[in-house]
């Protein structure tokens, strides 16, 4: 069917998120835990051919590959009651099962040995699929499956497939609490430069701002996985519902992107979701009494900072701001209320704007499925370009630096071949991450495409500089 | 000698002949005292208006009766047709029933030789004179004024309100048959859908088709009505208010309950499956030989009672103005109300307007993502435009997103041959898309070809913004990608006019989805939900089409300009004029990508880019320009939408320097 997607889901945070996802979305389609359509659903106007297919036998399939290098994560999911949903050729589980040792260096190379496998359970996917659009991936940037294995597959993926978007959700690590994974800024930073250069969109979930939100918005003292996972499956289902449900717009991954990303370098997607309940558990069926949200009430909670996804440092200079913004609102709305909405939010300046090319706040009305039960009358999902964005990449830098003029932990990397000979994988991946954080404060200033432009005839300098100049003179 | 006169004055009253002889001779002089001789003369007046009045009705009372079966002959004198005519010279007679019993009272004393003076016979008959002045009077003022048909009644009921009671009641008697006429007719057509009218008498008139086909709004439809088979469905629009026969004391809103509650008749009267599809003669007849099962659905058993209540109205002595209205309302009332009833919940009207937006309103975006999908081919192929199938592309879209239970009463078709050289643009080989909606009985009565016309002038402009959209993004994806795999691909101002014009198809879909589309038709499906009568429902979805035409600013048309409910431009429409030329810069953009060669594109790059900043700041203008001259709500939202962080205004509107 049109328009299809493959989620990929790689390593233990990878299938977690995955499986929250899968799971949050057959509840939405009115699937049950082994694939078949629930009496109650059959009469659906929902597309559940996009992320689903159906086998011969009438079970919905997820077009989903899970991918590990250990075992515990994809045994819990083939232990649970969905364990049937899956199509069990489509899990790959390497064979010695000692995972990657969160070593993105080691994801790596046993990504490179064991390409040939997950290709060929990619390409049959993709095979069976009428007309591909793109896949999705989800990973984690700081262990060693989801990073080092992603980070190859995502280069494979744009190697084999050009013409097919791929956009990821790329789950970042909490800067708050000491990780046990030491080498997490090395790996960071090798992931962000493929995320950088062979994704088209990545949707960045910052685990310190989900803690965050999971302690200050959601009243959790120490929130759990499954909690934190919970937020995040709402993210990536609420972000997909123009593609699953009918809608006049967004109905497809290039729609859905194109409006965010104006240029191919900054398509870092921040989210932001409001209103959150500390019964995050779709599943309650004690019906709370419905609040009463208005449009205009989750449109400025969606620009409030405390609400974002991500975590950005203090912005002293107050210089930053969105590229884009695109809303996906469902519920009981009024259209006239958006309307209204943007006004206010104009008028107040409740968003700062970048100064070189028009951008608004595009609002998507978007259906919700019939089948889950909402406490809000309204609720949202912002998806955001926004340039304070790079402060992550900054601080990813940082303890980069930290780390490396100290050299340490570089043993266990130099064991892997493509660290073999030097490191200069990671004084490229280093340079490519600050050149992106260049980018975004470009994109804070009124003369962005003169720096466009600059870097453009940068790169391309021995081949057409008059060409470049003539540009830039142009626009002068 | 006196009975002599009396004879004559009756046997004139046959043969028209015998005062005109009698006046010939001598007679007069011979028999009459000078003295005596005016008061003769006097009787003789009073015969003469006499006779007029009797030999006009002598004229219409028979002739009609003949000519009716050979028309040829009905070249005698226009007036000398219909029913109304009939009736009015029974009325007349009626009343001149009266005199003429006189005269023939006269004519007996006479005969039993009573000795009565001439001043007598004077006297007695000059009681009738003002009587028949009045009637005279009518007389003329119908052959001067050409009265005819309802027209005729209305001037009847005018004289009806006479000071003089003895003449009230004359006049009462003349109009009791046209009245009488006047409540059948109106009976027949309210109650059973029949309009037995051949002189078009009736305000409520069958033009057929090919004689009115002027009145369909541009000239696109006329090709496309004309072409189109004539079916069951079209024949109740061809009944149309005649204005020249609408009696004044029937307001036209009433006329047009009339109209309405007529129509909803006939609509039953198709019944469920109109199958015959055959041309209109046989369809009346059939129409009338069809079983009345419907129309008893319809009436639910009332049909008598309501035909007794418009015969009561003749009955009356005058014509009951306030009396007839409310009738009207009552039976509009209940025949609405049924229909609502029926709408609602047999045919599920909710689901029907559902379906409506989400084709011809482009709702169900995906499904057109994957028409253009289908129409464009892969990224690779650039087919020329003129060679797809849009027809196709509609079909397989449909199966492809497994919807074809929802599409089966639309389809899509190009009015135009694609051989016509005029197109300048690709964009407008769609402005020709037609999307034909068969829509479920008893819907008739809200689509009407107009309606529907409308519903498709919306259709292709949300159809052009979609394509162009749709290629865009195609660009973005080709940009996106050349980009990854080698940085540097793509020219930074290529992608920077890119992301300009695809943030204008966006803000503008998105305004019209939204900001228009959306409120309106929340505001019509509300109408629907609080189970309102179905006229009320029809005028909603008038007002909701020509609130969407007019906030689209698709409403160039003057024709139409009275439908402009909320907006108040009547020329052709700058706005549109300036989108369109937004288009064609945008679809000027995508050829201009699609050209491989990488040569020197900064140039075009460049032009275009002048060009976009022009034609935004001169909609921007406009924008400013309407919103402030008057307080519409739509043009500030796209406003809104558009130069939401002021880049427009600050950057292009000022002056152009920078262009």
């Amino acid at each position: 069917m049109p328009s299809e997607i493959i989620t990929l889901q790689l390593g233990q945070c990878g299938n977690q998120i995955g499986f929250e996802f899968w799971k949050r979305l057959c509840l939405e389609h009115g699937i049950s835990p082994s694939g078949v359509l629930e009496d109650f659903a059959t009469e659906g106007l929902d597309r559940k051919d996009v992320f689903f297919y159906q086998a011969d036998d009438d079970h919905y399939i997820p077009r989903a590959v899970l991918l590990d290098l250990e075992p515990r994560v994809i045994n819990t999911i083939m232990g649970s009651a969905y364990s049937k949903l899956y199509n069990a050729e489509n899990v790959y589980l390497s064979k010695h099962g000692g995972g990657a040792g969160n070593n993105w260096a080691s994801g790596y190379s046993q990504g490179d040995k064991l390409q040939e496998e997950v290709f060929d359970i990619i390409d049959r996917e993709a095979d069976g699929s009428d007309s591909l659009e793109g896949f999705i991936l989800c990973h984690s940037i700081a262990g060693g499956t989801g990073s080092g294995m992603g980070s190859f597959i995502m280069e494979r993926l744009a190697d084999r497939f050009p013409k097919k978007l791929i956009q990821t959700f790329s789950v970042f690590p909490n800067q708050d609490e000491i990780s046990d994974v030491v080498v997490q800024p090395y790996n960071s930073l090798l992931t962000l430069r493929r995320l950088t250069s062979a994704a088209d969109s990545v949707v960045v979930l910052d685990n310190t701002a989900l803690n965050r939100i999971a302690c200050d918005r959601l009243h959790i003292q120490n929130p759990s996985f499954s909690q934190i996972n919970n937020l995040v499956s709402t993210i990536m289902s609420v972000s997909t519902t123009t593609l699953r449900y009918p809608s006049y717009m967004n109905n497809n991954l290039i729609g859905l992107m194109a409006p965010l990303i104006p240029t191919p370098q900054l398509h870092f997607l921040m989210t932001g979701y409001t209103p959150l309940t500390s019964d995050s558990d779709v599943n309650s069926l004690q019906t709370v009494n419905v609040r009463k949200t208005t449009v205009l009430d989750v449109m400025r909670r969606l620009l409030q900072p405390k609400n974002m996804m991500v975590s950005t440092g203090p912005d002293k200079t107050n210089h930053h701001c969105y590229i884009s913004i695109l809303n996906i609102i469902q519920g009981e709305v009024d259209p006239t209320q958006v309307h209204k909405s943007l006004q206010r939010i104009r008028d107040r300046k409740m968003a700062q704007f970048i100064p070189w090319g028009p951008t608004s706040i595009q609002v998507a009305l978007s259906r919700s499925s019939p089948y889950v039960q909402s406490n809000h009358r309204v609720s949202g999902l912002m998806l955001a370009n926004h340039t304070s964005i790079c402060s992550l990449f900054e601080r990813a830098l940082n303890q980069y630096d930290k780390l490396r003029k100290r050299g340490a932990f570089l043993d266990q990397f130099k064991r892997e071949d493509i660290f073999k000979d030097d490191l200069n994988e990671l004084d490229e991946s280093r340079e490519t991450v600050d050149c992106l954080v260049q980018e975004y404060e470009a994109a804070t200033r009124a003369n962005y495409l003169e720096f466009s432009v600059k870097r453009a005839s940068e790169q391309e300098d021995p081949r057409t500089p008059d060409d470049a100049k003539s540009v830039a003179g142009g626009s002068g | 000698m006196i009975h002599d006169l009396l004879l004559a004055c009756l046997s004139s009253s046959r043969e028209g002949q015998g005062v005109k002889q009698f006046l010939d001779t001598t007679a007069v002089e011979h028999f009459f005292h000078p003295c005596e001789t005016e008061i003769f003369m006097g009787i003789l007046n009073i015969m003469n208006v006499y006779h007029e009045v009797v030999e006009f009705t002598q004229i219409y009372s028979t002739k009609p009766v003949q000519s009716e079966e050979s028309t040829s002959n009905a070249d005698f004198e226009d007036l000398s047709h219909g029913f109304y005519m009939l009736n009015f010279v029974k009325g007349i007679e009626s009343a001149l029933e009266e005199s003429y019993q006189e005269i023939v009272r006269l004519e007996a004393d006479c005969r039993k030789t009573k000795r009565n003076s001439l001043s007598y016979v004077h006297n007695a008959l000059r009681t009738k004179l003002p009587m028949l002045m009045l009637v005279r009077k009518l007389i003329m003022e119908v052959k001067v004024m050409k009265l005819r048909g309802c027209a005729l009644l209305h001037n009847l009921h005018q004289q009806s309100e006479h000071g003089d009671p003895q003449l009230e009641r004359v006049v009462q008697k003349v109009i009791k048959p046209v009245k009488y006429a006047f409540f059948s007719s109106l009976a027949h057509w309210m109650l059973f859908g029949v309009i037995d009218d051949i002189h078009t008498e009736f305000f409520i008139n069958f033009i057929p088709l090919e004689s009115g086909q002027g009145s369909t709004c541009s000239k696109s439809t006329q090709s496309f009505i004309s072409s189109a088979e004539q079916t069951t469905e079209d024949y109740i629009w061809q009944y149309e208010i005649n204005m020249k026969q609408l009696p004044g004391f029937l307001s036209i809103i009433s006329a047009e309950k009339v109209l309405f509650v007529g129509q909803t008749v006939l609509v039953f009267k198709m019944g469920r499956n109109p199958k015959s599809k055959n041309k209109m003669d046989q369809m009346a007849v059939e129409l009338n030989d069809m079983s009345r099962e419907d129309i008893y659905e319809l009436w639910n058993g009332r049909e008598s009672e309501f035909f007794k209540t418009i015969q009561d109205l003749s009955n009356d002595d005058k014509i009951n103005v306030f009396r007839i209205e409310q009738v009207v309302n009552e039976i509009k009332k209940f025949v609405s109300r049924r229909l609502s009833e029926i709408a609602v919940n047999e045919v599920d009207l909710e689901r029907q307007m559902g379906l409506l937006k989400d084709f011809y309103l482009l709702g169900r975006g995906e499904f057109f993502l994957e028409f253009f999908s289908q129409l464009y081919g892969n990224f690779d192929i650039n087919t020329e435009m003129r060679s797809r199938n849009y027809t196709r592309a509609f079909e397989l879209a449909a199966t492809g997103l497994r919807i074809t239970d929802d599409l089966e009463n639309f389809s899509l078709s190009s009015l135009r041959n694609s051989e016509e050289p005029d197109e300048s643009y690709d964009f407008q080989v769609l402005q020709s898309m037609h999307l034909k909606y068969i829509y479920e009985w008893p819907l008739n009565l809200l689509f009407s070809p107009k309606a529907i016309e409308r519903y498709n002038k919306i259709f292709r402009f949300l159809l052009i913004i979609r394509g162009l959209q749709y290629q865009m993004q195609r660009v973005w994806a080709t940009q996106t990608w050349t980009e990854k795999a080698e940085s540097g691909g793509t020219n930074i101002r290529v992608m920077n006019l890119r992301n300009h014009l695809l943030f204008f198809l966006n803000n503008l879909q998105y305004y019209i989805q939204v900001d228009v589309l959306e409120c309106q038709f929340e505001i019509f499906m509300n109408v629907i939900r609080s189970r309102s009568d179905f006229e009320e429902i029809q005028r909603a979805h008038t007002i909701f089409l020509a609130n969407v035409l007019s906030q689209c600013f698709l409403l160039s048309d003057t024709k139409d300009a009275h439908l402009n409910i909320t907006a108040c431009q009547t020329q052709a429409n700058p706005i549109y004029g300036t989108i369109l030329k937004l288009f064609s810069i945008c679809e000027k953009f995508i050829h201009m990508t699609h050209s491989i060669e990488t040569e020197d594109i900064t140039e075009e790059v460049v032009r275009l880019e002048r060009e976009f900043g022009v034609q935004i700041a001169s909609l921007i203008q406009l924008l400013v320009d309407i919103r402030t001259s008057s307080c519409l709500g739509p043009l500030s939202q796209l406003l809104l939408r558009l130069d939401f962080n002021h880049w427009f205004s600050q950057h292009h509107c000022p002056s152009d320097q920078r262009a």
